[in-house]
């Protein structure tokens, strides 16, 4: 039997069959690979989690416009709330309400654990591609499972975007993501970083990382002649972190540059597919696959 | 094996260990557990890595340190597992406090050598599984528990799309209000926090001296009654949840303290209140400086309600 591939999409909109896109884009590069895929859908459960804890509450504003008070209802219709909400509300409520990262974490948890066991697999059969917020979701995932177990039981982890490096300038406010995963440990993030990297087995975890992707590293984009960083905060591993992660896991840390620095790019920089088809990726896939070089 | 103990029993910094774990007697399995010969056969590989490593250990000290620990610890798991008669719920303690003492030692192992890289693998990736795997379904439970819990205190509300940013900010930050795996106390299930800080917006409808109406900006210390939750025994993945009369009756009570307005005929007036909820419903006592005057208010933190009762609040919101 092959093995199992779990695809973990990121923020944004996204149907329960998203992993079609990217099983059509692996099984292209991979025509004899023994492998199927199975898509880990969570966007229900930011949905869920953003609905019920909105900025401002949405009822109480539909209120006040009945009742003859419409301007917090318009603040809450217009455009630019709506991009704020759009770009912002997944994230935050990942990040910024420590209840809500565990039930997320743990409804994402038992849905990977009800799909290897759907897929008659096992874990060490399986193989875990996330993107973006998926692949900051996965990386706690195995993580607290290691943390009950032992070990991360699953045979390989691509991380395609990966958001884990952003550093959280108030950290006490908003907990970053490697701190969230080193919890009560103790751990700074360079030794969190190592502890992670040492439970895979070399060529078992990769981080794929754009550096025209706003998302995973502090890309630099031409405005007005100047390149300037969008992001006022730090996005993607440092020099040190890279070093620690390839060290405890040699190429665990792969970087190319694709896609422009025009910032209407953005979106086209952080895209599944731009990740999904870099030979980088096919190689470590094919690795992970046991295919022949 | 007989070869490799003899062997590694030549080492006096590990015959003590191997010394513990070939006089054990052998036992049966423990069901869902390990059994001694699986945990003798963790010590004995464990115990050969470590004796890989060169005397003095030099650069490798941690791990050797780090093995010899792990060699230890499976040793007194061994003990448990020898015990008669059996005992499952010690060894499944004792199976847990070894992955505890375990994950803390490899988070504090630094500085390894390319072999110290090695041998951790081998320990962690080839050795420890066979072991660690029986924790498989202990972790499944706790996914299961876990989840159920922190639904029903946030999401099976009476009024569950009420709240806001601040409020789930709150909850996930404040040390007696969030979820804590290992901490117990008498008001967590499971890690998960009974107690609960609301703050909402709130209609309410004065029930005596006037029937006018207000808003009031409210703070509340809510204790959930939580159900007892388990694994259902025909599918693992879902919750077999049990519920007595305060968990499906009143699910939740607390106490809330706001400020607002009052719309009566003439606009709006200050009104504060100190209340007693009950599920989405709160009997508030409330106060008007401006008429030094004390009443009885209703409320419920859903807004759908109060909009049904526009027609009969001809002044809220003029």
């Amino acid at each position: 039997m092959g093995k199992l591939v779990v695809a973990v999409h990121g923020i944004g909109d996204h149907t329960p069959d998203f992993a079609a896109e990217w099983e059509e884009v692996l099984r292209r590069n991979h025509p004899h690979g023994d492998f199927q895929v199975a898509g880990l859908w969570w966007h229900d459960v930011l949905q869920k989690v953003a609905e019920k804890y909105p900025i401002v509450e949405q009822q109480f504003a539909a209120a006040l416009d009945q009742f003859g008070f419409p301007e917090l209802q318009k603040v809450l219709d217009s455009a630019g709330y709506a991009m704020v909400r759009e770009l912002l509300m997944d994230v935050l409520v990942y990040i910024a309400m420590g209840d809500m990262t565990h039930y997320i974490q743990t409804e994402v948890a038992l849905r990977l654990q009800r799909l290897i066991h759907e897929a008659g697999s096992q874990a060490e059969e399986t193989l875990l591609i996330g993107h973006s917020l998926g692949a900051a979701v996965l990386p706690h995932v195995v993580w607290d499972e290691r943390n009950h177990i032992g070990y991360i039981p699953y045979g390989g982890m691509l991380l395609l975007a990966s958001p884990l490096g952003m550093e959280s300038p108030i950290p006490d406010v908003i907990q970053d993501l490697l701190g969230w995963m080193a919890g009560d440990s103790g751990m700074d993030r360079k030794a969190m970083l190592a502890a992670f990297a040492r439970e895979w087995n070399e060529g078992a975890l990769r981080f794929f990382n754009n550096t025209r992707d706003i998302v995973c590293c502090d890309a630099r984009f031409a405005i007005g002649g100047v390149d300037k960083d969008l992001i006022p905060l730090r996005q993607g591993f440092n020099v040190e972190e890279i070093a620690v992660l390839n060290r405890e896991n040699p190429g665990s840390v792969v970087r190319f540059a694709q896609g422009t620095a025009d910032p209407r790019d953005v979106v086209n920089n952080h895209a599944v597919t731009l990740y999904l088809e870099r030979p980088e990726l096919q190689r470590a896939f094919a690795a992970m696959l046991g295919e022949t070089p | 094996m007989r070869s490799r103990l003899l062997r590694l029993a030549a080492r006096p910094a590990v015959s003590l260990v191997l010394a513990l774990v070939v006089l054990a007697p052998l036992a049966g399995s423990a069901g869902e557990l390990p059994d001694a010969a699986e945990i003798r056969a963790y010590v004995v590989a464990v115990t050969e890595l470590a004796g890989e490593i060169a005397d003095p250990p030099g650069a490798d000290q941690s791990i050797k340190a780090y093995l010899d620990g792990c060699a230890a610890r499976a040793a007194d798991l061994l003990a448990l597992a020898t015990t008669t008669p059996p005992d499952p719920t010690a060894l499944l303690a004792g199976l847990r406090r070894v992955v505890d003492q375990r994950n803390r030692a490899k988070d504090a192992l630094v500085d390894l050598t390319d072999l110290g890289r090695h041998l951790l693998r081998e320990e962690n990736r080839q050795q420890w599984p066979a072991l660690g795997a029986y924790l498989r379904g202990d972790y499944l439970e706790y996914l299961v528990v876990k989840r159920e819990l922190l639904e029903r205190k946030y999401f099976e509300e009476d009024d569950p799309a009420e709240a806001n940013l601040l409020e789930g900010w709150i909850n996930g930050r404040v040390g007696f209000l969030q979820y804590r795996e290992r901490s117990e106390a008498w008001y967590r299930a499971h890690g998960v926090s009974a107690w609960e800080v609301t703050v909402r917006t709130e209609p309410v409808v004065l029930l005596a001296g006037s029937n006018d109406a207000g808003v009031l900006f409210a703070g509340g210390l809510l204790y959930n009654f939580f159900p007892e939750v388990a694994q259902r025994p025909d599918d693992p993945y879902t919750a077999d949840v049990t519920d007595g009369f305060l968990s499906k009756q009143v699910k939740r009570v607390g106490l809330r303290a706001g400020a607002g307005a009052v719309f009566d005929g003439e606009g709006p007036d200050l009104l504060l209140g100190l209340g007693l909820q009950v599920r989405a419903i709160s009997l508030w006592a409330t106060y008007q400086p401006e008429d030094t005057q004390w009443s009885l208010a209703f409320g419920i933190s859903e807004w759908d309600w109060v909009k049904k009762l526009r027609p009969f609040l001809p002044y809220f919101g003029r």
